[in-house]
């Protein structure tokens, strides 16, 4: 298997935050200056006061954001990754209004990124971002198609972000690679907001020593 | 009504027709100028993008929803009024129907424009009728709002015609041959004759049936943009009958602002009367208490179990930031007025228009309550959003809402702002007893 | 060690310190072999059991060792999946058993990390797997099989609402139209 994911990713968050990197900051981190085509406003992590917490999309099974887009811009894709189509998106913002986890954002201005020339953003890669339409933490689609871990798995220092395949079974945070489901269990990680019923896959891994609250 | 009556209230329904003296144009220079600082802000908009208005990454909703809920709830006042009077066949209908139906049309107009405003992309507006998904409820808005829209038309226009005809049978040259082209052929050759009364009347009963669902459809789906999403202050059950209510107190207080301030201006005070003020006025109690009673219904099912993603709106609604919004509308914008509206007693039109513009200024403000807060509470844990709108939003704002009456005023200087031929078939009904089947069922002649 | 030795051979500066480094690092470190087999599971649905047993090169089992068991997956690049982690027996042997996440050929790497007087070493082995733990599946959204049909009941509402708005105009004003056909005048009261 290349690096593209077979089917379903998942994000695992492993609990060592509130500590070192993430303490320090919040996106820069995930979004280094080096890939300077990541897109986005830098506001994917919550600051609380006990700890922060890192707030990607969570990718949800039964994602309402899909469901509540007017001209079906957002999509999901065969590996279960939700993104959308900044060629269709009309820029309603029902889907920030629907997401649960607020983990959706709206381009007011230029987005950042490379202009280049030759190279126009498709469905499954939008990179750079269009002014005017919703944008979303796509689990770095760009990257994980070239065999590259997500952004923010590769900058943690700490390690403790890790990104997964649910069929396959196998989580990496880039140092340290186990087994998804094993991992899961032995560290009573939890999804956020999981009565929903949207179907979430980013895992948190609380019991450091933080406080979690919804 | 005697025939000398009946020739003064041609004289007057007829009377804003052509009429174009310095007053009529320095108001509708005013209010143009209004409408075109709208435009300008628009096109500022347009050309910056969305960030130029109040809204971020927390509150991406803010007043262009809030006007577009709010303007399509007054236009649906106007439908309902309208069609509630026609087919509980209240006789004191007859001069206010046209003013009602208008309204709601000029509403309707500017709070459908809203959600174009609204988007962050209007360049591909269209892509709405090339890749529906029927799934969302914006694409129900859209089916909603433009069916609506079509039926508001047809509402007005069906009992336009035999009026249309009498402009184009009683307006002299002075009108001049295209406008007299336009009476021909829009009236549609009405002479009166009993058959095409018939069509009429049938024409008229089925729009007065359908206008009533069409327009709860449409503010239910309104609601349901809401409601579908999985937000605290959102995310309830009571929303759509909430919203409808809502709307049609608005829009009755709209009614009643508008017939109040067009028959001063078109001389209309002896065809509409305190009489048909207090009997608005009812209506609009009937539907404040209502409303105010689906609101506690509401609150009190929310408060009382604390859900963790309720509770954060509820403290800031009852006493936080929005708190002051929140009572300035449940005491100034609810209560108030509907005490004001329900005094015995004289003053009547006064009183009812002063309750109306509290009403109308309340129901903004709940509105205002229920879009931001709503948006601003924290689904994850970290801090509230905020939001103040720009100027570019208020002028919006400003513009939009002034031309409501320029369409109205502009309406009526073409067509007549009363409509004739119900208030002759009103005063038949007295005479004939027949006409008193209900008009959806045909009523006929005979 | 070997570096150590390597580069006292190489660079010869001083013999005698050389050698006695060299001497002390074999007298710490004695060499180590892992055996790691593979064999279906008693009950064939838990999976594989894979034994790893550590011997000292002089024959003797190490115990209480701790082996840690990879599984070799090519996720973002090759990468070691840390299985689990077992102490060897008094025979040097640790087990541990393994349900792979799917079917087919795995490689499997089992890790000594060394520990004093013995050093770090590691055994492979393979495994064609026919049993697997259960797939992930993705359910599919509930009362899909209802709320799919929905549509097209509110589109035949939708559409028959249009039929009457149609129906209110168009047959108003074939009405009045051939209703003006005929002969009448309109009276005005």
């Amino acid at each position: 298997m290349t690096g593209r994911l077979s089917r379903r990713e998942m994000l695992g968050v492993l609990g060592g935050i509130g500590t070192g990197a993430l303490a320090a900051g919040f996106a820069p981190i995930a979004f280094p200056e080096a890939d300077a085509a990541e897109p986005g406003p830098k506001r994917q992590w919550a600051q609380g006061n006990e700890y922060n917490m890192p707030r990607p999309c969570f990718q949800c099974e039964n994602a309402p954001c899909l469901r509540v887009c007017p001209v079906a811009a957002t999509f999901q894709t065969g590996e279960g990754v939700v993104l959308v189509d900044q060629d269709r998106c009309i820029g309603c913002r029902m889907c920030m209004a629907a997401c649960p986890y607020g983990a959706r954002y709206f381009n007011y201005n230029e987005p950042p990124g490379h202009q280049h020339p030759f190279q126009h953003p498709t469905p499954e890669h939008p990179v750079p971002q269009q002014k005017g339409t919703v944008g979303k933490c796509m689990f770095c689609v760009h990257r994980t198609e070239d065999g590259k871990l997500p952004a923010c798995v590769d900058a943690c220092g700490m390690g403790a972000l890790y990104i997964g395949d649910l069929v396959e079974d196998v989580a990496t945070n880039g140092q340290q690679t186990v087994r998804l489901s094993q991992f899961i269990r032995e560290n009573d990680a939890f999804r956020y907001k999981e009565e929903l019923g949207t179907g979430p896959r980013v895992y948190y891994i609380a019991g450091h020593g933080q406080l979690w609250e919804s | 009504m005697d025939s000398r009556t009946h020739t003064r209230y041609v004289e007057r329904a007829m009377w804003p027709i052509g009429r174009g003296d310095r007053k009529f144009w320095i108001v509708v220079v005013v209010l143009s100028a209004m409408v075109a600082a709208g435009f300008y802000a628009y096109i500022y908009q347009l050309q910056r993008g969305l960030w130029v208005t109040g809204l971020n990454q927390k509150v991406s909703w803010g007043f262009y929803i809030i006007n577009c809920v709010f303007f399509i709830g007054i236009s649906y006042g106007g439908a309902m009024t309208s069609a509630i009077l026609r087919l509980t066949n209240a006789k004191w209908r007859a001069p206010l129907t046209r003013l009602a139906e208008a309204t709601a049309v000029a509403a309707l107009l500017v709070g459908a424009v809203y959600p174009i405003i609204d988007l962050g992309r209007p360049d591909r507006a269209l892509h709405l009728l090339l890749y529906p998904q029927v799934g969302s409820p914006i694409v129900w808005d859209l089916v909603a709002v433009s069916t609506y829209l079509v039926a508001s038309f047809v509402f007005l226009y069906l009992p336009l015609i035999p009026d249309l005809a009498m402009c184009r049978d009683t307006l002299g040259p002075s009108a001049g041959r295209v406008r007299r082209t336009i009476y021909r052929v829009l009236a549609l050759g009405w002479r009166g004759e009993p058959r095409q009364e018939r069509s009429l009347a049938r024409g008229i009963g089925i729009m007065a049936v359908l206008i009533i669902p069409l327009a709860v459809s449409v503010h239910s789906v309104l609601a349901w943009l809401f409601a579908v999403t999985a937000r605290g202050g959102w995310h309830s059950t009571i929303f759509a009958p909430l919203f409808v209510l809502a709307a049609m107190l608005s829009g009755v207080a709209a009614v009643i602002l508008v017939v109040a301030a067009l028959r001063k201006v078109y001389g209309l005070q002896e065809f509409i009367t305190a009489k048909h003020f207090r009997y608005l006025s009812y209506l609009l109690i009937a539907l404040g208490v209502g409303y105010l009673y689906f609101m506690v219904s509401e609150y009190l099912t929310e408060a009382y179990v604390l859900e963790r993603s309720t509770t954060p709106v509820l403290e800031a609604i009852f006493e936080g930031v929005y708190a002051p919004a929140f009572w300035v509308f449940t005491v100034g914008g609810l209560v108030l007025p509907l005490v004001v509206a329900a005094l015995p007693g004289r003053f009547a039109i006064a009183r009812a228009c002063t309750g109306s513009a509290l009403i109308i200024g309340g129901m903004w403000l709940k509105r205002f309550l229920i879009v931001v807060p709503g948006m601003a509470e924290p689904v994850m844990p970290w801090d509230w959003g905020r939001y103040a709108p720009t100027w570019v939003e208020v002028t919006i704002t400003i513009g939009s809402a002034a031309a409501i009456p320029l369409l109205l005023i502009v309406f009526f200087r073409f067509f007549p702002a009363m409509s004739v031929h119900e208030m002759e078939e009103v005063e038949g009904a007295e005479l004939r007893r027949t006409r008193m089947v209900p008009a959806f069922a045909g009523g006929g002649d005979e | 060690m070997s570096k150590v030795r390597r580069l006292a051979a190489v660079c010869g500066l001083s013999l005698i310190v050389s050698l006695l480094l060299a001497g002390v690092a074999v007298a710490a470190d004695q060499r180590a072999v892992l055996f790691l087999e593979t064999r279906p599971s008693a009950k064939p649905e838990q999976g594989y059991v894979l034994a790893a047993r550590l011997v000292a090169t002089d024959g003797r089992p190490v115990n209480e060792a701790t082996v840690r068991f990879y599984d070799l997956v090519e996720f973002f690049g090759a990468r070691e999946m840390l299985i689990g982690s077992a102490t060897t027996d008094g025979q040097g042997i640790a087990t541990l058993t393994y349900l792979p996440a799917q079917l087919g050929p795995r490689a499997i790497v089992a890790k000594f990390a060394g520990r004093a007087g013995v050093a770090a070493t590691e055994g492979r082995a393979s495994l064609a797997a026919t049993v697997a733990a259960q797939p992930y599946t993705v359910e599919p959204a509930p009362l899909s099989a209802f709320s799919s049909k929905v549509p097209y009941a509110v589109g035949a509402i939708v559409l028959a609402v249009w039929a009457l708005i149609g129906f209110a105009l168009i047959g108003t004003a074939r009405g009045v139209m051939t209703g003006a056909r005929k002969e009448g005048k309109w009276q005005t009261a």
